[in-house]
């Protein structure tokens, strides 16, 4: 083999030939079956530099996987989550105490009142409600602003917890699609692109484009489920979530639960609504397992 | 990422200037990542990394974390390897929804050999995407031939590594290589690259035939 054929294919591993170089190389590993041979080793140390990096990568990313985790503290560990749980508890106790000394026999209706305006202010105040915070900003789906949580005093009916608490899934787990692509977008993409886009009717209408076998898809169903209680459509929503609620095959089969509950709320079946919410809270991949918890609470309250 | 939204009278053409935006950006990511800049795979690697997360753990049946990680992982390095091969050139389609799709593709690899149960076949029927993600369906290197290749190029010395790295992998060419590792002329780097080329072919050679 020529010092010349040992260059060309050293210079063809790494991409570095003119087009008529290339051509070549390719005829010559056609007719010539000894710099076939030559080639196919030259190629293989080259795709070992290519797998060694790999390793080197994996490597690279774990490095981040670190990093990432720990700011979103998606490791947290039980001891964490207890820490979290008994502030919530010592934090919940002493809000009686407060409500159990500032109460007394003497005490008349309208101071009563006061302090239940005063319950309500530190409720905002209060640091752990976050998402209470984060609801005022944003306007919800159905037209109505986030209301507050009302306060133990007054025990809020299903429709006010349901009020207060639904947002149609928010889906940004779905794919990245665009409009305006110069492919036209079919039904399928159109059904997520309106969603996303909180376009509720206009994805209804991109579902039933759908093929009926698509129709049929459990993890769509239940998008189709938020975008019907996102219309009001409550009844043909719940008679779709029941189903995903028992489907192994979806993976919201989880999420099911909360909206069903939250949908039950709506039409002030409270007692079914709280056995969801009970069975919900127990799953450890419920992603509202907090906020289906203080809903637990207001529905608890005497 | 994503091109910011414009106030256009025309909502269609607004979303057709953002989709041009789009595919501009992410070509001249491709571009910068085609020249070495890492910094764009750690850019795309922690900007999507949490919702491949989350989306695939809904559509796959997954207890452990770990399985959807490694996938993630071998779609960033299936994306890289194609982008660094230059095989890989040019997006009609987001990154995003291009990386989301190797991910898919991967965990169906993943979760068909492993029997568990696939949600999104239906899914995958209906998709529309670049006809460039075709090239990402090449035959994986057996384990045991990934370990004797990888094994190889660790014995090698470290210089000799280097400088066949910056040519096989980095695409660097004569004249790059001369000046970043401080040879005295293109005739040198020549030289210890075909020395080392060789080398590395011997053992691989031998190895593989003793393996």
């Amino acid at each position: 083999m020529e010092e010349r054929d040992i260059q060309l294919i050293e210079k063809y591993l790494a991409h570095d030939l003119t087009t008529a170089e290339v051509a070549e190389v390719e005829r010559r590993l056609i007719s010539d079956m000894e710099f076939r041979k030559i080639f196919d080793e030259y190629k293989l140390a080259a795709e070992a530099l290519r797998l060694a990096h790999r390793d080197e990568l994996k490597s690279r990313f774990r490095e981040r996987d670190k990093i990432l985790d720990k700011k979103t503290n998606v490791n947290s560990t039980p001891n964490t989550r207890l820490l979290w749980w008994l502030g919530a508890i010592v934090f919940s106790l002493l809000l009686l105490w407060f409500f159990i000394t500032k109460q007394g026999p003497s005490e008349t209706v309208i101071n009563q009142t006061e302090d239940t305006l005063q319950v309500n202010e530190q409720k905002v105040d209060n640091p752990d409600t976050l998402r209470i915070e984060k609801n005022n900003d944003q306007p919800r789906a159905d037209g109505n602003n986030r209301k507050q949580t009302k306060s133990i005093r007054d025990k809020a009916s299903g429709k006010e917890l349901y009020a207060a608490n639904f947002e149609p899934y928010p889906g940004d787990d779905l794919e990245n699609i665009t409009r305006g692509s110069k492919d036209p977008i079919n039904a399928y993409e159109r059904f997520q692109l309106n969603y996303v886009e909180k376009e509720y009717e206009s994805s209804l209408e991109a579902f039933n484009d759908m093929s009926a076998s698509m129709q049929e898809n459990d993890n769509l169903l239940f998008l189709k489920a938020n975008a019907l209680l996102a219309l009001k459509r409550y009844s043909e929503a719940i008679t779709i979530l029941e189903r995903v609620s028992k489907s192994n095959k979806s993976g919201y089969q989880v999420e099911a639960l909360y909206y069903l509950a939250l949908a039950e709320l709506q039409r002030e079946n409270i007692d079914r609504a709280k056995v969801l919410l009970d069975q919900y809270v127990q799953d450890t991949r419920a992603i509202e397992q907090n906020r289906a918890r203080e809903i637990l609470k207001e529905i608890n309250t005497d | 990422m994503r091109a910011e939204v414009l106030s256009e009278p025309s909502i269609q053409s607004s979303r057709l200037y953002v989709m041009e935006e789009v595919k501009t950006s992410a070509n001249s990511l491709l571009q910068s990542l085609a020249a070495g800049d890492m910094s764009v795979l750690d850019h795309l690697y922690d900007a999507h990394r949490d919702d491949f997360l989350r989306w695939a753990g809904h559509r796959f049946v997954v207890k452990n974390r770990d399985d959807l990680l490694d996938a993630w992982h071998d779609t960033m390095i299936m994306f890289y390897e194609q982008v660094r091969d230059k095989k890989l050139t040019n997006l009609t389609c987001e990154i995003k929804t291009f990386l989301f799709l190797i991910g898919q593709r991967r965990l169906l690899k993943m979760f068909a050999r492993s029997g568990k149960l696939e949600l999104i076949d239906e899914f995958d029927a209906n998709m529309n995407m670049d006809e460039s993600i075709n090239v990402l369906e090449e035959e994986e290197a057996k384990e045991e031939q990934m370990r004797v290749l990888t094994d190889a190029v660790n014995q090698l010395p470290g210089k000799t590594r280097d400088i066949l790295i910056k040519r096989f992998r980095e695409g660097k060419n004569i004249p790059q290589i001369m000046n970043e590792m401080g040879y005295e002329s293109e005739n040198a780097v020549s030289v210890t690259l075909s020395r080392g080329l060789k080398r590395l072919k011997e053992l691989v050679t031998q190895r593989m035939s003793t393996d």
